[in-house]
């Protein structure tokens, strides 16, 4: 049947400096649809909502809400217009109760008092309607995650939304609580709300929505209807992105084991499983790719190779040296060196010169200091040497980290490390934001130092960048390895079902 | 006994008087707080509303002129904060030590230009309120029934605020505000109009306090008259842990404190005057110190 239309962009365009966050985005929401955004990380779906709630401004298109075009200028206006949104992170103020949550920002029937007895009956009514639990006289710090997310619902609901969004809401979720709010949103939709579905989990993605719009970098690749697709279509179009460029890669020759994990496990301050039993073997000369969708234990393994977050069992062993109970520092010194994804947060002190980044791992040592006084003349001389070595585009070595584009930082980050001749390496997410001239110098760095006998753990959610880089691609479900594969015989589609955690 | 109960009964009374100040400025400062926003430019001020509280009632021979004056010296100095650190996003500490510094060589430098000539500097005051029947009541009629409006002012001011934050919806919107500012941006709250108010409000009261020092307390302006009351009043908020009543508790100590120190003074105790001189101020470094690991001073976000 033909529903409605209640929201439609067109052309929506949003530029960052060195982003296209949306590239002239098209969709429809009909009404009492529950409609899945589905993309991977930086695939610009964030960014789309965002627009739509009044955050950020787009510089082109137009955006028509219920047959009128509108400019939705602040969430006050989406608010006034029935658009409401849950953010991943949520909206509550944890020192207030739940009813003073719900109405914060709401004039009062008699103001400027603060009027919650009659609000009370109309905020108990939504919450029985939808058969939720919650003390409206709790502070919100003191209620669970899901019921948190389930005042976020009622908050939008009392506002008489139309239209709500949900940022990747089952990301905090246990499977139980998401099973409720599955249940929840389908009895929004029966009551004739519209609901926008935010996720990169193809399986919940098939549960849930009527209709589908897969983003890519920027760009809707596609709106299908949930009949008439199949999981293995939706990953294909997430992650099949054109390949660009075809990468030398001569055959590896793996050499002795350099980085072994048996049977590695974390577990989180609340009890969570963060990693469950990983074994894996890294040798000297061989890419060995992580792939899997963000948040699957990738960023917990890098720290705990790194030394940065402690395991809870098993064994971790470099050069067949246990590493548990060494610090950061050690680890390093044992010949690890490690490629943060977060390259401003960890990999670099972006209020430094490039110089003073280049340094860091070195700046105690001769000749760049001499009893603790750095010798300028030879750090600019060195800095010049990776400048070029690395070609790095700047001006010069003391111009501020923060200054150059998100490519040069990480040719920075690399330099600094590669330059200290690692023997084991763990990249996490080395391209992640670059463009393709920045992407094939990365992979080519990778690939050289491969040649040179390094060991390398390659951790990225660009399936594309692991399958092309790896000698032998692990796959990451849920803090576990569900398989190792070959990635040149192996389908993506099978790989994209290991990363939903299908098949294995 | 007579004159130990005596003198019981001056102190709590001097106390209440001592408290007045602080309580004005640490109210204002209150709202700031509840906001998200930190004032440490309550000295400065405080200092302003002194000197330009004192000026007024001088040059009119009004205290209530004064204490208009002061009001509106004192809005103008909220505006400036306000538009420093919530529209300019300046670091509130350095707009704080800009006001306090500016506060202090300005109204230095007025009270030597514009005093010098004058013969006359002693400006009329704000005279106590006795009131009828209550007054005569033992014990309680000189500690609380006695003093100038300015100190029954400041009460209602506390229930005002006490009444505004917990009873209004601004009140909680503005103390959703101070916990998490982007969340109430999500629901549509003007966060920097209630900002921009909340600091305003506290530049009027605090250089109110401030003008109680030359109007009521002392007939006369002196360089740094204030003395560090700003200071003690942004303890007594974090004391008083953003509680009204807390606060307005926290003040009374402190007011205590300097009441204690004026009596050893007068009465003639034999220790030296300057180590008197320091009681509420080391008052008020213990308290904090007490609390310093217990408490949080507050997280500030955008």
């Amino acid at each position: 049947m033909q529903k409605e239309c209640l929201l439609e962009t067109r052309n929506i365009t949003k530029k960052f400096p060195g982003v296209l966050a949306n590239d002239k985005i098209c969709i429809e929401i009909k009404k009492g649809e529950i409609h899945t955004l589905l993309g991977e990380n930086g695939a610009g779906k964030s960014t789309l909502m965002n627009i739509l709630y009044g955050l950020y401004q787009p510089q082109e298109g137009q955006i028509f809400f219920d047959g009128r075009e509108v400019k939705i200028e602040s969430p006050h206006k989406a608010l006034e217009l029935g658009i409401g949104m849950i953010h991943q992170h949520f909206m509550l103020i944890p020192n207030l109760t739940v009813l003073e949550n719900v109405i914060l920002g709401l004039p009062s029937a008699k103001p400027p008092l603060l009027e919650l007895d009659k609000v009370r009956s109309d905020v108990k009514a939504i919450f029985d309607k939808y058969k939720f639990e919650v003390d409206l006289d709790a502070k919100v710090r003191d209620i669970s995650v899901g019921a948190q997310q389930r005042v976020e619902i009622v908050k939008a609901l009392y506002r008489k939304v139309q239209l709500l969004i949900l940022d990747e809401p089952t990301a905090v979720l246990t499977p139980q609580e998401s099973t409720e709010l599955f249940k929840i949103l389908r009895s929004l939709k029966e009551d004739g709300n519209s609901i926008i579905f935010i996720s990169h989990k193809i399986e919940e993605v098939m549960e849930i929505s009527d209709r589908i719009t897969i983003l890519r970098d920027g760009k809707v690749v596609k709106t299908v209807m949930k009949t008439e697709t199949t999981r293995e279509d939706l990953a294909r179009l997430m992650v099949g992105r054109p390949i660009a460029m075809k990468l030398e890669k001569p055959e590896a020759k793996p050499g002795e084991v350099l980085l072994e994990l048996i049977d590695v496990n974390m577990i989180d301050a609340k009890g969570k499983q963060l990693l469950s039993d990983i074994s894996l073997q890294v040798r000297a000369g061989e890419i060995v790719g992580v792939a899997g969708v963000d948040g699957n234990g990738q960023d917990e393994l890098a720290f705990a190779l790194s030394g940065l977050r402690k395991i809870s069992s098993g064994s971790i062993k470099i050069k067949g040296q246990e590493i548990k109970e060494k610090n950061p520092k050690e680890i390093i010194n044992m010949g690890l060196s490690h490629i943060p994804a977060d390259r401003i947060k960890h990999g670099m002190v972006k209020e430094f010169t490039i110089a003073e980044n280049l340094i860091v791992h070195k700046h105690n040592q001769k000749p760049i200091s001499n009893w603790g006084v750095l010798n300028l003349r030879n750090i600019a001389y060195y800095a010049k040497k990776l400048i070029s070595g690395y070609d790095i585009r700047t001006p010069g070595p003391s111009v501020l980290a923060a200054n150059l584009s998100g490519g040069n930082q990480q040719k920075v980050v690399l330099a600094k490390e590669f330059d200290r001749t690692p023997e084991i390496l763990v990249v996490v997410q080395p391209t992640r934001g670059l463009d393709i001239g920045a992407r094939e110098y990365v992979h080519e760095e990778l690939l050289r130092q491969r040649r040179r006998g390094v060991a390398i753990l390659l951790i990225s959610t660009d399936l594309e960048e692991v399958r092309a880089l790896s000698d032998r691609l692990a796959v990451m479900y849920k803090g576990t390895i569900v398989g190792i594969v070959d990635p040149a015989d192996t389908k993506v589609e099978k790989i994209g079902l290991m990363m939903a955690g299908i098949a294995s | 006994m007579g004159i130990n109960e005596s003198l019981v009964i001056t102190w709590a009374m001097m106390s209440v008087r001592m408290t007045t100040p602080i309580l004005f400025a640490a109210l204002g400062g209150l709202l700031t707080s509840r906001t998200g926003v930190f004032n440490l430019a309550l000295e400065g001020m405080m200092l302003s509303g002194a000197f330009f509280g004192y000026y007024g009632a001088l040059t009119s021979g009004s205290p209530w002129m004064g204490l208009l004056v002061a009001l509106l010296i004192g809005i103008l100095l909220g505006l400036l904060f306000a538009y420093f650190s919530v529209t300019l996003n300046v670091n509130q500490v350095i707009t704080s030590i800009g006001i306090n510094t500016v506060a202090l060589g300005l109204t230095s430098y007025f009270s030597r230009v514009l005093l010098t000539d004058s013969d006359v500097i002693v400006a009329p005051t704000f005279k106590d309120i006795v009131i009828p029947g209550l007054s005569d009541l033992p014990i309680i009629g000189p500690i609380v029934f006695s003093h100038s409006i300015l100190v029954y002012l400041s009460i209602l001011i506390l229930i005002i605020v006490n009444w505004f934050l917990f009873k209004t919806t601004n009140g909680l919107n503005l103390r959703a505000i101070g916990e998490d500012a982007t969340a109430c941006k999500t629901v549509g709250i003007n966060v920097a109009l209630y900002r921009y108010l909340a600091i305003i409000a506290c530049g009027a009261l605090a250089s109110i306090g401030g003008a109680y020092i030359t109007t009521v307390a002392v007939n006369r302006f002196l360089e740094n008259i204030v003395e560090g009351r700003g200071w003690i009043a942004f303890a007594a908020i974090i004391f008083g842990r953003n509680m009204p009543l807390g606060v307005f508790g926290a003040c009374l100590l402190f007011g205590a404190a300097t009441a204690l120190q004026m009596l050893l003074q007068v009465q003639g105790f034999k220790i030296p005057y300057r180590f008197a001189l320091m009681i509420p101020y080391v008052v008020t470094m213990l308290t904090i110190a007490l609390i310093a690991k217990k408490e949080q001073i507050g997280k500030v976000d955008a």
